[in-house]
């Protein structure tokens, strides 16, 4: 509510500073600025533009656009989308009756290449075929103007018997951007229209001049309530230059603490082309479509000025690409040493009773074999180490075992009804801990399987909790936490990916966002301990990475929850 | 009674037309919406036609609301015009806009259809 506030009181305060008219955009077809920008669009996408300039006057200018994008997906390693297709229509006419029409349709095709795991360039080139079409019927000429009067009749003094002409251009533009999953941290593009400079017009002297743009956009502020993006425009054309900077600002309508929200976001943008314009925009951001307005003032004070401009935009996404698709990396990908590193070792126990008199009690000890069966996994070797702990010993000491040398097992002793944690530690391995208690029956009660966290393998933080919606970490995992912080610390070369998961509630956007800011504020928080943070890599999974399916309250409950993952040394 | 009135009335706006259509004999204006600087003599400059000017200013905006010729000199407007050249270099073909303010010597206001802008081609 209170941004909401902020941003009415944005509005009224340009409002009063905004005099009359000019030249926005933003919108129109989604190449009309950026060859390249297709490639970011991951959605089956058409849209509707309609701009007209200077509305008030008898004469204005009109330009319809319509287009269709298709993302080309695969199975890529950082991002699914590899490319992307479209095609653009554009109208564009002046004058009454359209004394001046220009048609264009625009073919486009991106490819996208993944310079790391967040750095994309994007390539983009088009071919335009452009149709002029000169309506006679209204046309005027000087030649009209004869004897101190106007006269009706052809204006056509001269030798203006073509007047329709057509040609073809081409464009290209590059694109680069950072992003995380969905999320675009900020972005450079560059394009150049008009590359061909095919002869152009009546005479097909000239060619049409070059048009440069380059643009870019910066993710300032992205909470769960507001957005702020600001962005930068830049034209050039013969002699002509535009630039325009301003910044789009949305409120979250959907509460993220109400799990079952859907994806929805109103915004407001201002811009303003350098010391001429305000330029004030509208935007209706829903699941599966946008729909936008723009205003255009102009604040030059001289009478002469032309009026205002005012463009309407609707886009919507006809197939919106399944999270499935989106799948990245492929867990074998990540496991660059050793594959078949055992994951579970097997104890196998052989039970001696022995009674002992210890002080005055009377305590069963229990020697036990625990002999670890797997054959690729030999417990003896140096650098491998276990730990025996009793957890009911008041002086909390841990003593090593004793191996028998001529096989993978040891012996310990262990008592009835006592907690013991047993640690196997190895170099590229997580250590789990494995806890079990003795039991009181006669025979103790030993869990026969140690699973240890090899390269690859994920861990589930289970201890690991946040506040209800949002990404502050709740006290109680503290515990969890700090083992985290002493594993890191003891195994200064290894990398661990943190990743965060949601279950199917809400929209799917605010669950990617929720679960990779959780993630991130767990690499926060280990990064305040001391661990280099180039150690460490937060992801957001939302709801893409179910370990059950979503049915019930307490298989989501299991899907809600954060990973590590060891990535590397 | 009602009679008289509707006669002054007719006679009041008969009156106020012929007045209108007399003065246009002396004060007209005309602006094409094309031209063509291509240097064969005809129609290579985009002037203001027309007679009875007191002042006249003329501004030419292109698509991106750039003033590509402006003048305050009724000669500069009607007679020399603008080539399509600003700043010595020429302009693209493409449509753009002028606006126009001013009087007649009769002290009225200077328009077109009510309007004080229009679109421009330029064609070449």
């Amino acid at each position: 509510m209170k941004h909401f506030i902020c941003f009415i009181l944005l509005f009224s305060i340009s409002s009063l500073i905004a005099q009359d008219v000019n030249l926005s955009q933003h919108w129109n077809a989604p190449t009309q600025f950026e060859v390249a920008k297709l490639a970011s669009i991951d959605h089956l996408q058409a849209g509707i533009h309609y701009r007209n300039q200077w509305p008030e006057e008898l004469n204005s200018f009109r330009t319809y656009a319509a287009h269709v994008t298709y993302p080309l997906l695969l199975q890529g390693l950082y991002d699914p989308q590899w490319g992307a297709v479209g095609i653009d229509f554009i109208g564009d006419a002046s004058g009454l009756g359209g004394i001046y029409k220009q048609n264009q349709i625009k073919a486009t095709f991106n490819y996208k290449a993944s310079l790391s795991r967040k750095h994309f360039l994007s390539f983009g080139i088009s071919g335009n075929g452009l149709w002029t079409i000169l309506n006679t019927e209204h046309l005027t000429s000087g030649v009209q103007y004869q004897n101190g009067a106007y006269q009706a009749g052809s204006p056509l003094g001269e030798t203006f018997q073509h007047t329709n002409s057509s040609a073809f251009f081409i464009d290209a533009g590059l694109r680069f951007q950072n992003k995380t999953e969905d999320h675009e941290n900020w972005f450079v593009a560059a394009s150049i229209y008009n590359l061909s400079k095919t002869p152009y017009g009546f005479n097909q002297k000239n060619g049409y001049p070059k048009r440069i743009s380059i643009s870019a956009g910066y993710t300032l502020i992205e909470t769960f309530y507001v957005k702020v993006q600001p962005d930068l425009l830049y034209q050039s054309q013969s002699t002509s230059t535009l630039t325009v900077i301003g910044s789009n600002f949305y409120y979250k309508l959907s509460d993220p603490r109400k799990r079952d929200a859907r994806e929805s976001l109103i915004g407001g943008g201002f811009h303003s082309r350098l010391k001429h314009d305000l330029i004030i925009s509208a935007e209706i951001k829903q699941e599966n479509f946008t729909a936008g307005v723009s205003y255009d003032f102009h604040s030059n004070k001289n009478s002469l000025r032309p009026t205002s401009s005012f463009e309407l935009f609707l886009s919507y996404n006809i197939a919106v690409t399944p999270k499935s698709r989106k799948k990245r990396v492929k867990k074998e990908t990540l496991i660059t040493e050793e594959p078949s590193l055992v994951k579970e070792v097997i104890i196998n126990t052989t039970e001696t009773k022995q009674e002992e008199e210890l002080n005055d009690d009377k305590t069963t000890m229990t020697m036990v074999e625990l002999k670890l069966l797997d054959s690729t996994f030999n417990i003896n070797s140096a650098d491998t180490e276990i730990l025996f702990k009793n957890l009911d010993d008041t002086l909390n000491q841990t003593y090593e075992v004793s191996y028998n040398k001529d096989s993978t097992s040891f012996i310990s002793y262990l008592s009835k009804n006592t907690n013991y944690a047993i640690t196997i530690k190895r170099e590229g391995f997580y250590n789990k801990t494995l806890k079990f208690n003795t039991g009181k029956r006669d025979s103790l009660e030993i869990p026969n399987k140690l699973k240890v966290i090899v390269l690859g393998e994920v861990l589930v933080l289970n201890k690991v909790h946040f506040k209800s919606g949002v990404d502050e970490l709740d006290p109680s995992s503290e515990d969890e936490l700090t083992s985290l912080v002493s594993f890191l610390t003891e195994y200064p070369n290894i990398r661990a990916e943190i990743s965060g998961h949601t279950d199917d509630l809400g929209s799917a956007e605010l669950n990617q966002l929720l679960s990779r800011k959780r993630a991130e504020a767990i690499v926060t928080y280990l990064t305040y301990k001391g661990i280099d943070n180039h150690r460490l890599v937060a992801k957001g999974f939302g709801e893409s990475n179910p370990i059950v399916p979503n049915d019930s309250n307490e298989n989501r409950a299991k899907n809600r929850r954060v990973e590590l993952k060891i990535i590397g040394k | 009674m009602k009679i008289p009135i509707f006669y002054i009335l007719l006679f009041f706006i008969g009156s106020h037309l012929y007045a209108q259509d007399s003065l246009a004999v002396w004060e007209n204006i005309f602006i094409p919406n094309m031209f063509s600087p291509n240097n064969d003599g005809e129609n290579d400059v985009f002037k203001v036609y027309g007679k009875g000017f007191n002042t006249l200013e003329l501004r030419v905006y292109n698509r991106w609301a750039e003033v590509v010729f402006q003048s305050t000199d009724i000669t500069e407007i009607t007679e020399i015009g603008w080539n399509g050249e600003t700043n010595g270099k020429e302009q693209p073909v493409g449509s753009y806009l002028w606006v126009i303010e001013g009087t007649f010597d009769s002290g009225k206001k200077i328009s077109i259809e009510g309007k004080h802008s229009g679109t421009l081609i330029l064609y070449k």
